[in-house]
């Protein structure tokens, strides 16, 4: 096509259109910056955030060896790392938006040229990036002091599972952060009613398939448990207790995905109009 | 011999502090929701830490379940919630006062001990983690079968075992709030991470002979280790793997060891408590 063919509107556009994809990647890199680089600057982290987890898979581990299956150590070990992700997007992506508002950060951001959804996107790509590395330290201990033993059936698919859990994972944390807005002083306890039964529910330290096929299924709405239960599959085959075939789980991840993406767009949507008609989003202390 | 009017007065005032503390405590924690999600708030956590034992246990036993291991797990888990929801609660008063609130300069100013402040604040935990540690309890007797019979409880055993265990508790409690005053950063998670420490090595929800020797020695010098036991053997009628064999000698350590670690606490804490007024960081806002 001849750059003559193009009308001077559709070069406006085009323009524009280029302006806001650089406009939203620099603020992705620019929120995601300081997740990232504080794991760096603070290494306090790797007490708070690598021994913690590693404790408490120590201790799901020793009830495994004193039940005499010590096999089964893996499935802690692997959880333990995934729990990293899971409290991350709890914390620090559900909750996130809920402490800018405390701090004052929340009308910057609302002010801020760029949309809300490159902000979101910016903390959960510096968030998965900085507890991706813990995560695998945490494998790397676990493993070390159980002396797991991993047999990789696929890699690509295992890959595949884990990268389409954490689009999902951390959709459903974007999605969360502005539904979370709604609320005010109970966000704290929300957090805390959640986190331990979605623990049990995704089945972080046992196979999901031993809940049943209906609390298994209504649990696979958290992208975990699908997650979890594929990528048990292609690192200990040995062991079988699979909830659903691979195939299925990285069929049902893909509409997760996709259905939590939709839906932060959504939710972030009905904030901005709640947020006009009731004018207190960035109030603190309701 | 006749009680001063001072010391009536002072006395007074403790009972005021501690009163008003709890009330605080419970406006605070309870007012936010309805009773429905209060109940699920307090519930959620130790039930669903009971679970994940019940069916990790249930994945390696293939159904054949020995309600002896389950009866185990279910009461160890369940007294983990006193320890779980009590310790934390001393240095998160300290933090959401002081970080949140901005209020702990005026509260450690007004004319009380901050001790008692302190107490007063985790005390209506205690019975929240009661309710917790019941409903753990009966929902293991209903549904999972465990071998708890309601007349064969050693009630006074119990009684005094958790009486025991609150003072020590208590004692964790007042050394975690101290060294939230002193730190910079972490503080938030500090007594997460001890209280992590303490599952691995107190016997909760394993028996500590598992463990690596010096692990060993470690969770024989900690009260709780002695106070899940006890509640184990009051509530069970059984002894685990590698503690003393009798009540007495059980209840024994556990007492000294409840009285070396809360001296030992409030040491600590008025050390820290020293430095946070000599460094002005009782009301130095840190940002974590």
């Amino acid at each position: 096509m001849d750059m003559m063919d193009i009308s001077p509107n559709q070069h406006v556009e085009g323009s524009q259109w280029r302006e806001t994809l650089r406009l939203g990647w620099r603020t992705l890199i620019g929120r995601a910056y300081p997740r990232i680089v504080s794991a760096a600057r603070e290494p306090d982290w790797v007490f708070y955030e690598v021994a913690l987890p590693v404790l408490q898979v120590i201790a799901f581990g020793f009830v495994y060896k004193s039940l005499g299956r010590p096999q089964y150590t893996g499935f802690v070990v692997l959880g333990g790392a995934m729990l990293a992700f899971w409290t991350n997007v709890l914390w620090s992506m559900a909750g996130q938006l809920h402490w800018e508002r405390q701090t004052g950060n929340l009308e910057l951001y609302l002010m801020a040229p760029s949309s809300m959804l490159w902000i979101l996107a910016g903390m959960a790509f510096g968030g998965m990036v900085a507890t991706l590395f813990r995560s695998i330290v945490i494998l790397l201990i676990g493993s070390l002091i159980f002396g797991v033993t991993y047999q990789i059936v696929s890699a690509p698919l295992l890959i595949l599972i884990f990268i389409l859990t954490m689009v999902a994972l951390y959709g459903l944390g974007s999605m969360l952060a502005s539904l979370y807005l709604m609320y005010n002083r109970e966000v704290w306890a929300i957090q805390e009613v959640v986190q331990d039964p979605v623990s049990l529910v995704t089945g972080f330290y046992f196979p999901v398939r031993a809940l049943g096929g209906v609390i298994g299924g209504l649990a696979s709405v958290i992208p975990l448990t699908l997650g979890l239960d594929g990528m048990r599959q292609m690192l200990f085959p040995q062991l079988g207790q699979s909830f659903l075939p691979p195939g299925i789980e990285i069929a049902i991840l893909c509409g997760l995905a996709l259905l939590f993406l939709v839906g932060a767009s959504w939710s972030l949507k009905y904030i901005e109009k709640m947020a006009k008609i009731e004018g207190r989003l960035s109030l603190k202390w309701q | 011999m006749a009680i001063t009017e001072r010391e009536q007065r002072n006395s007074h005032s403790w009972i005021h502090s501690l009163r008003a503390a709890v009330w605080l405590e419970w406006q605070t924690r309870g007012n936010w929701t309805n009773p429905w999600l209060f109940t699920l708030y307090i519930l959620g956590k130790p039930i669903s830490a009971a679970l994940v034992l019940v069916f990790m246990y249930e994945v390696v036993s293939g159904g054949k379940v020995n309600t002896m291991i389950l009866g185990y797990l279910i009461v160890g888990a369940a007294t983990w919630a006193f320890v779980d929801t009590v310790m934390g609660e001393f240095p998160r008063t300290v933090l959401s006062d002081r970080e949140e609130y901005a209020m702990l300069k005026y509260v450690y100013i007004a004319p009380h001990r901050f001790i008692t402040f302190l107490i007063g604040r985790a005390a209506p935990r205690i019975l929240m983690a009661a309710v917790a540690f019941t409903v753990t309890l009966i929902i293991g007797v209903v549904f999972l079968k465990i071998p708890i019979h309601i007349f064969s409880i050693n009630y006074l055993l119990l009684t005094v075992t958790m009486l025991i265990g609150f003072i020590s508790l208590i004692g964790f409690g007042v050394a975690f709030a101290g060294l939230a005053l002193v730190l910079k950063r972490g503080a938030w998670d500090m007594s997460t991470a001890i209280s992590g420490a303490l599952y691995l090595v107190t016997g909760a929800i394993f028996p500590i002979t598992i463990l690596p020797g010096f692990l060993k020695d470690i969770a024989l010098v900690i009260p709780l280790t002695y106070w899940i036991e006890l509640t184990r053997r009051a509530v069970l009628g059984y002894s685990s793997p590698g503690m003393p064999s009798g009540w007495a000698i059980t209840l024994f350590y556990q007492i000294i060891t409840t009285i070396l670690v809360t001296t030992i606490a409030i040491i600590a804490y008025y050390i820290c408590e020293h430095f946070a007024r000599e460094r002005g960081q009782l009301d130095r806002v840190t940002g974590n």
